[in-house]
């Protein structure tokens, strides 16, 4: 194991929130070497060279290929060649790749899978930790890696967020929350990268979900309204959405929501809240009929989200009084088509069978779990 | 291009393939294919490995041999990654004969397997997969055996054997230990139960589809599937499911970006992986990747961009779904960006469709404005979203807006394909605003351009109505006639059956109408008509003396619904007639008298039924007159006193009033003193009590009451009218009580007071009798500051809303007066002839108009045609000793202004002779002074 492993191992992940919130200091927690202090003299002792240092493989002109990185100022780049700190103009580099040689992305899919999301963002975290103050370089993988670790950390939060859920814990979703705001927030300085937006839209969501709302409005006024094509366009009409309904204002509150759902279904991350808003929206305007409609999408097409069991229950609490029973007028805008579907039903059917379908997921998923554990312990025993 | 060839591509293309390998010892060939193996330069390590084999393969040493097992094994590798797919399976067969229980024949097993499927050789790669994985069941890792997995999956698919693909999908998810496989093995699920239209187990998939970086978001295969299977929904109308297949599907450019990202991080992966031994199964794994989604960027070349036509069904499921702000909202987005004309007209209209599904309209409207402006009269959709939006206006019963519309819909299209429709909904609103004559305009332009329109039944029937509302009966019959001739069995048979023996009533022909009115009630006894008719045939019967039976129609009035106005005047009606006509025998059955307990049962039944806008004080009136009369005298105070404490504390119960007065009348009727004084004590009492319960309202009314109290001290009045006459009541006294402040107040000169009363009046009980006396007041005092702008307000309101009363006319000659002073002769002419005109008003104000209408004229310097007028004022109005002297004295100015001095002198003489009757007036002493000057000038 290498220096910079043996270093980051240890630390637990709020305190590696910590130092990306001050992106200023080392990842070793030393002074910083500022470009100042490295110009003093071109020629240094082996015992005052950087302890952590980054590999990386640089794409541009006259430089040598793979570097050892030292520090980064305004313009420009430090790496050591030999006993001697030499600099690359930052206007000079065209693309970084970080050699992460210890990290293997293969683990995070694992962790992913078993839904242990914490485990997965603090892996990803302690492996980048010694490149996180390059992040500004242009083109480099580390932001993809990053973002992996900010929806884990979202990910987490929203399992510990969902009341029905098994997981439920408001206090460690907070946490998960402030970790999650704090990686989008590192990834935000990257100012290169087409998710530099949407990390910023989502320091504001964590906010909202921190009932931090001066901090969320404000992040959100910073932003200009995405084209439709984005891939922040969704995320922000669903933060403005959940803002406007904070403040009762339902109708501007749906037709945010709306947009949305319109323009951003296939994003698991805004897509089922999204349509969730619409459905409290629709309540909130007295609509049960598209309320109704909308708990139904959520609660069959996510049902095993947090999203699908809130609207789940929602759905069988319009049915259990009856709040759509009454035949729906049909205005002339429908007059020319005689489309007829029985809503009420097709719900009334899938309850029950939801229900038997959710029961026995749950034991799958226990089942499953205790494979892992004991497949865990098994591997433990080997090494 | 395929794995095989990428696999190939990528190796050789970093290969240097001039390694030479003669002439170096065993070792150093061993050593260079293990440095060449390690940096991923597979071909170089090919010939060291096959020198290795020819060197030391045959060894017999036990060391040999162990040694070159690794060498077999890696020369395999090595050929399966340089794409020699049938070598590397018979190196690995060789392997495996040399070292069956050697330590990779696991991996040797499944690389002959991988062989075969590269070598395009499927069945028999199917075959070996299965094989190898039941063979070394407990030496793969879950890793490999989802690897395996993976592959025979690839196998099926190859073989476009789907409905095989599931249960290998199952164990795929089982074993999976991480994310991504397990992500793409749902993708290749879904595409299998697409195949087979499994939809409900499509919609289970959703979020692992929707995952961050899913191989949905790059899968060309998935997305046409997708696409095809909700096309499949939604021409079996199966909308809400064809919407959550439409709605997971990535549009064209989006996959396009999305495959290509993904494509170059994988090709950046897999450099770096080349350069590591021990993840050459994941080198494999990507590589394969690789090839896969090249193939998918290519065939997405090939497929035209589906986006709109995805977005636009999309919008349609929203809308057939009844989420018609969603649907809204991506058709404008749609009419935005689509290029073709006709698809962006369909799609402002469709959006307009939308909104007039959603409250406020306010959206429909406003796009509907734009479709109008944005198309002017050309686009497909203008004439429905033109029709359409003027029915919504109807539906707002905006009339003004409904006129306005459709007026500016025909300027702008005249050909417009409705115009029958259009002409005939203006015609409709305007008699909604009461507009007849506009009406009857529309409609006969309607009929005249167009004979053969659909809206011809209809637009009799509203000529009818429109003629009948404007009083021509004739017109409006001749109507109602032609439509029951011509239509039968039109909607409005029924009515235009009533309406017709309406207008035979209207013009007086009331045997006709009886006649109607009994064959309506006859031939619909279910119409909501009914009352209506029965009011009339109530209306005919009293109109003929036909007393009983006019009762017995009112009365059965009351049995069916009917507007509370006419409800109310069917009932006080019947009870009138029953009221003052002796219509039964006595108990000697000699003489008629009147039947006073029926009056009692008639209006106790009215109080009982009790509808809303029912008048229960006039009910109770006529109870408590008709007990009075029927000799009932405490009885009848009682029955009055208590209706007064029930109601007497609304300010707006103006029937209240009227009860009162009647008990005032009737307590001080009372000739034994003891029941009087004990009658008005009750009022005394009253009046505690309502102090006690803060009923204030109904405590000022009675104070009043008190005024009139037969012998009360003018110490106890003085003090009542002081209480009474106060600026704090004026928000709790009623109409009559504000009279009596008015009054009250200007005899006290507190004008300010009694302008104030009068206000109230006029502002809260406008509509009431009151406002006219108010009125008049507030208008004259405005006339005597001048302030004409106010009084010709008042003025003209008692004119138009009282134009019957005798105040209507005093008030026009007000008005005639003002604009007299104003010299705005047209205006005062108008206002003198309108008098004239009315008969009922031939007593003062005639004179009076006729000397205003001289005046006028006199200020045209008309003056022989002012001497016309002012001529028949003292001839025919000689009774009107005021107006006569003044006509004298005008008339003779006018001869003087015409110089003929000696007729004016004649005209002064000539009043001269009746000095008893002008002398009191001014003009008397005018008229002597000038008829000196005139003898003069004579």
């Amino acid at each position: 194991m290498t220096g910079i492993h043996r270093y980051v191992t240890g630390i637990a992940a709020t305190a590696l929130c910590v130092a990306l919130i001050a992106p200023a200091a080392t990842a070793a927690g030393k002074k910083k070497v500022t470009s100042k202090k490295a110009a003093k003299s071109r020629y240094v002792s082996p015992s005052k060279l950087p302890k952590q240092p980054a590999m990386v493989t640089i794409t541009g002109e006259k430089y040598p290929k793979t570097l050892n990185l030292v520090a980064l100022t305004d313009t420009e780049l430090q790496y050591v060649k030999g006993l001697r700190i030499e600099k690359i103009p930052r206007k000079d580099i065209q693309s970084v790749n970080f050699l992460f040689n210890r990290f293997d992305p293969y683990k995070v899919k694992v962790f992913e899978h078993r839904e242990q999301f914490v485990e997965g963002a603090v892996y990803i975290v302690q492996n980048l930790a010694p490149a996180l103050k390059y992040i500004k370089l242009p083109d480099n993988n580390l932001v993809g890696y990053l973002s992996d670790a900010a929806y884990l950390y979202l990910d987490a939060a929203a399992t510990h967020d969902d009341k029905k859920g098994r997981h439920y814990d408001p206090k460690k979703a907070q946490t998960e929350y402030v970790k999650a705001y704090s990686v989008f927030k590192k990834i935000t300085e990257a100012d290169w990268y087409y998710g530099a937006t949407l990390a910023h839209l989502n320091m504001a969501y964590c906010a909202l979900k921190l009932k931090k709302r001066a901090i969320a409005e404000k992040l959100f006024k910073e932003i200009d309204p995405p084209e439709i094509d984005d891939a922040a366009f969704g995320l922000y009409w669903l933060v403005d959405g959940m803002m406007k309904f904070e403040d009762k204002k339902y109708p501007e509150a749906l037709a945010s929501a709306i947009k949305a759902v319109d323009f951003d279904s296939r994003d698991l991350h805004v897509f089922p809240q999204a349509r969730l808003l619409t459905a409290y929206c629709y309540e909130d305007m007295l609509d049960y009929y598209r309320a109704r409609d909308a708990y139904f999408e959520v609660a069959r097409l996510f049902h095993d989200t947090p999203e699908g069991r809130i609207a789940f229950s929602s759905i069988q609490f319009i049915r259990a009084r009856k709040l759509t029973d009454t035949a729906e007028a049909v205005g002339i805008e429908k007059v020319f088509f005689n489309s007829v579907e029985d809503v009420n039903k097709t719900i009334d059917e899938y309850i029950p069978k939801a229900k038997e379908q959710d029961k026995i997921r749950r034991e799958r998923k226990k089942r499953l779990e205790e494979q892992w554990k004991r497949e865990d312990a098994k591997k433990k025993k080997h090494s | 291009m395929g794995l095989p060839a990428c696999l190939a591509l990528l190796l050789f293309s970093s290969s240097d393939l001039a390694a030479a390998v003669s002439n170096i010892t065993a070792k150093e060939a061993r050593a260079q294919a293990n440095a060449a193996m390690a940096q991923g330069e597979f071909e170089q390590a090919i010939e060291n490995l096959q020198y290795l084999i020819q060197a030391l393969g045959d060894s017999s040493k036990e060391d040999t041999k162990r040694m070159m097992e690794s060498i077999y094994y890696r020369l395999g590798v090595a050929f399966f990654f340089t794409a020699q797919f049938d070598s590397a399976e018979k190196a690995f067969k060789v392997y495996l004969k040399k070292y069956p229980r050697g330590a990779y024949t696991a991996d040797a097993d499944l690389y002959i397997a991988d062989s075969l499927r590269f070598r395009d050789k499927i069945d028999k790669a199917f075959t070996a997969y299965k094989r190898t994985l039941k063979k070394h069941a407990t030496q793969y890792t879950r890793d490999q055996k989802t690897d395996i997995y993976c592959a025979m999956v690839r196998c099926k698919i190859a073989k476009d054997q789907w409905a095989k693909v599931p249960p290998l999908i199952k164990e795929i998810f089982k074993l999976a230990p991480d994310a991504e496989r397990k992500n793409w093995a749902a993708c290749i699920l879904t595409i299998s139960y697409l195949k087979k239209m499994e939809v409900s187990k499509v919609f289970d998939m959703i979020p692992l589809l929707l995952g961050r970086n899913s191989f949905a978001s790059r899968s060309v295969a998935l997305n046409m599937e997708l696409l095809a299977a909700g096309d499949n929904l939604f021409s079996e109308e199966e909308y809400r499911r064809a919407l959550w297949i439409y709605r997971i599907i990535y549009p064209h450019d989006m996959l396009e970006n999305n495959a290509e990202r993904y494509l170059a991080y994988l090709r950046r992966k897999a450099e770096l992986l080349k350069k590591r031994t021990d993840a050459l199964r994941a080198l494999m794994r990507l590589q394969e990747r690789i090839g896969e989604t090249e193939a998918e960027l290519k065939s997405l070349e090939e497929i035209d961009n589906y986006d709109i036509e995805l977005y636009t069904r999309i919008a349609k499921a929203y809308f057939e779904t009844s989420l018609f702000r969603e649907a809204r909202d991506l058709y404008l987005y749609l009419n935005e960006e689509v290029e073709n004309p006709e698809s962006k007209d369909e799609d402002l209209f469709l959006a307009f469709r939308c909104s007039m599904a959603l409250r406020p309209l306010d959206d429909a409207f406003k796009l509907g404005e734009r479709y109008m402006d944005e198309y002017k009269g050309k686009g497909n959709y203008f004439d429905i979203v033109t029709m359409t939006m003027g029915k919504l206006y109807a539906l707002l019963e905006d009339w003004p807006k409904v006129i306005s519309h459709y007026k500016r819909t025909l300027e702008i299209k005249p050909e417009h394909e409705d115009r029958a429709e259009c002409e005939f909904l203006i015609a409709y609103a305007s008699f909604m605003e009461e507009d007849f004559d506009q009406t009857i305009f529309w409609l006969t332009k309607m009929d005249k351009q167009n004979p053969d329109n659909p809206r011809y039944v209809d637009s009799l029937y509203w000529l009818g109505m429109a003629y009948m509302f404007s009083k021509n009966y004739k017109e409006a019959e001749s109507y109602f006639e032609e439509l029951l001739s011509t239509d039968p069995s039109s909607q409005y048979t029924e009515d235009a059956k009533y309406r017709t023996a309406v207008c035979l009533f209207g013009l007086s022909k009331m045997k006709e109408a009886e006649k109607h009115f009994k064959d309506f009630v006859a031939q619909y006894p279910h119409s909501k008509l009914l009352g209506e008719a029965y009011m009339m045939l109530g209306d005919i019967a009293a109109s003929d003396a036909r007393l009983k039976e006019a009762v017995t129609y009112y009365q059965k009035v009351a049995n069916y619904p009917i507007n509370v106005e006419l409800y109310n005047y069917a009932m006080f009606r019947c009870g009138e007639i029953l009221f003052q006509n002796e219509l039964k025998y006595d108990k000697h059955k000699k003489k008629l008298v009147i039947d006073y307990d029926a009056v009692i049962k008639h209006f106790n039944a009215y109080i009982t039924r009790n509808r809303p806008g029912s008048n229960i004080p006039q009910a109770i009136f006529y109870i408590g007159r008709s007990l009075w009369n029927k000799g009932e005298r405490s009885g009848a105070l009682e029955h009055y006193l208590d209706a007064v404490k029930k109601y007497g504390n609304e300010v707006s119960a103006l029937g209240v009033d009227m009860i009162l007065e009647e008990w005032i009348g009737k307590a001080n009727s009372l000739k034994d003193q003891k029941l009087k004084e004990r009658t008005w004590n009750q009022v005394w009492d009253l009046i505690k009590q309502a102090r006690r319960e803060h009923k204030s309202v109904l405590a000022l009314r009675l104070k009043r009451a008190l005024l009139y109290k037969q012998n009360i001290s003018d110490e106890e009045k003085a003090r009542l009218i002081k209480e009474i006459v106060q600026p704090r009541n004026i928000d709790i006294a009623t109409p009559s009580t504000l009279v009596f402040i008015m009054d009250e107040a200007v005899k006290k000169h507190s004008m300010a007071l009694a302008e104030d009363a009068a206000n109230t009046i006029v502002d809260i009980f406008t509509e009431t009798d009151y406002a006219l006396d108010a009125r008049m007041f507030l208008a004259k005092q405005a006339m005597k500051r001048k302030d004409y702008k106010t009084a010709l307000k008042h003025l003209g309101v008692i004119r138009e809303v009282f134009a019957t009363n005798l105040q209507a006319g005093e008030a026009l000659a007000m008005m005639g007066d003002i604009y007299l002073e104003k010299k705005e002769y047209d205006k005062a002419e108008k206002c003198y002839k309108d008098i004239l005109s009315v008969k009922e008003w031939k007593g003062k104000l005639w004179p009076r108009a006729l000397y205003g209408l001289a005046q006028s004229l006199m200020g045209r310097r008309e003056y022989a045609k002012a001497c016309v007028p002012l001529e028949r004022v003292y001839i025919m109005y000689a009774f009107y000793k005021e107006w006569c002297a003044k006509a004298y004295l005008a008339r003779s100015r006018c001869l003087a202004k015409m110089r003929e001095y000696r007729k004016a002198a004649a005209i002064l003489r000539e009043m001269m002779k009746h000095e008893d009757d002008y002398s009191k007036f001014k003009e008397w002493s005018e008229a002597k002074k000038e008829l000196r000057k005139l003898e003069r000038k004579i």
